[in-house]
């Protein structure tokens, strides 16, 4: 074989093994709302009454307020019953029944996504509590009628960040307006 | 001409007559589903970690705010203009099918065809025909783009087979999320399983994520247990073969699984 044909020939051999498939590896952290018409569909499957009152994160949110997994709470207020789904990569990871022993009221429709409710708590005091005390964040979680007694009516999202020995950091953000409407450690 | 007229009408009428039936056969993509003794074990991820850890702080959270007087509007909200349009469409299906009764009728009045102005007077209530098919055709397009396309996922468990020792009764499906559905089956559902036929048991909405579900036949029996991952916003057929059912082992069952395919071409 002359060299000019081997040396395109390798050149292929070894573009034809960088290309192979990769291996997936973890789910792409998506934002909150992304999960939603997934869990949604399972939730109209369970009982045609249902309606989201609860979204958390199940896996750590990253920078741009995205994460593997979500988790969707749906209840039924004909039954009384709550369901959740966890949603990662597109498909439901876990489903579970959840005791829940209080009425949680329904979402309002139109909330903010994760990613613009973790930019306003950021822009207010979060970038300020990951720098100045190691910190990081623990927890998005939205829900009404909680942690805003001026409007308990409101949905808003409440994230939760965290340090060692040092008491929390809570921001509340109006998941309508997007504005921070309470911030407190404890 | 006049052979080809009514044979054109005896078909179309056929045509129109037999319902699509959903194929009792499995399709040629369907895939065994393995009926087992034990719930297939998956490692099960945790959710709402903080819901469940913090219930009790946001049970007083809520509480708290219990006897705040809150301002909701109760005003009422537009009929979906897609509904007012359903009585419009049954008026003019009703007035359509009573002009094909009237035309049929005089036809039925006159013993003979003698005249060529006879055949023109049949081609024209032909023709009348022909408008009714396609305004009823019209008419389920606008209802199968309103609730046909709107296929959510559901499941749909269908009976084939008969065994030696007769079918049984009854049989309960246990979902994980804690619904069971007892079904008996009727009379004339065994008479079409005696006949080699099948018969659809069940049809209701599934949550479209991988699951296993519990399959008895009376309490007496074992259960068996089926994984199913079924396609999202489509119909899944699970096919229960009972030929070889002994003593109502529902392990002994054959299982098969596919996706209807039910899309208008």
């Amino acid at each position: 074989m002359k060299n000019g044909s081997f040396i395109p020939a390798a050149a292929a051999l070894a573009l034809a093994l960088f290309a192979a498939p990769v291996h997936s590896g973890p789910p792409a952290p998506i934002p909150a709302r992304a999960g939603l018409d997934l869990a949604s569909a399972a939730a109209a499957a369970w009982s045609a009454d249902a309606q989201l009152v609860y979204v958390e994160n199940d896996e750590d949110v990253d920078a741009a307020g995205g994460a593997e997994r979500w988790g969707y709470l749906f209840r039924s207020p004909s039954s009384g019953r709550a369901r959740a789904w966890s949603v990662q990569g597109g498909r439901i990871a876990a489903a579970e029944n959840v005791e829940m022993a209080f009425e949680a009221q329904p979402l309002a429709a139109g909330w903010i996504d994760s990613g613009a409710a973790l930019a306003a708590a950021d822009r207010e005091a979060g970038h300020a509590f990951r720098h100045g005390e190691q910190g990081r964040l623990s927890t998005m979680l939205l829900m009404r009628g909680a942690f805003d007694e001026s409007d308990p009516d409101r949905t808003t999202w409440t994230l939760v960040y965290t340090a060692p020995g040092a008491p929390s950091l809570w921001v509340v953000v109006d998941a309508a307006e997007g504005k921070v409407r309470r911030t407190w450690r404890g | 001409m006049r052979t080809s007229l009514r044979f054109a009408v005896a078909a179309l009428l056929f045509a129109a007559s037999t319902a699509p039936a959903h194929a009792a056969a499995p399709a040629p993509g369907a895939t065994a589903v393995r009926v087992q003794r034990v719930q297939p074990d998956h490692a099960k991820k945790a959710t709402l970690r903080f819901l469940v850890a913090n219930k009790a702080y946001l049970r007083a959270e809520l509480d708290r705010l219990r006897a705040k007087t809150v301002q909701v509007k109760g005003g009422a909200v537009a009929i979906d203009p897609r509904f007012l349009r359903y009585g419009d469409m049954v008026a003019a299906a009703r007035t359509a099918g009573e002009s094909a009764a009237s035309a049929d009728s005089a036809r039925a009045g006159r013993q003979l065809f003698v005249s060529v102005t006879d055949l023109g007077l049949l081609e024209s209530e032909l023709d009348q025909l022909d408008r009714a098919l396609a305004g009823q055709r019209d008419r389920l397009a606008v209802l199968q783009s309103d609730f046909a396309g709107d296929q959510r996922t559901a499941l749909a468990v269908v009976l084939s087979g008969w065994p030696a020792d007769g079918a049984p009764a009854s049989l309960t499906l246990s979902l994980e999320d804690g619904t069971r559905e007892s079904i008996a089956l009727t009379p004339e559902q065994l008479d079409a399983l005696r006949a080699g036929g099948a018969v659809q048991v069940l049809h209701r909405l599934i949550e479209p994520r991988d699951q296993s579900f519990s399959i008895g036949f009376g309490a007496a029996s074992a259960p068996g247990w089926l994984e199913l991952d079924p396609a999202r916003d489509r119909l899944n057929l699970l096919q229960l073969d009972l030929s070889h059912l002994a003593a109502g082992d529902a392990t002994s069952l054959s299982a098969t699984t596919w996706v209807l395919d039910d899309r208008t071409p």
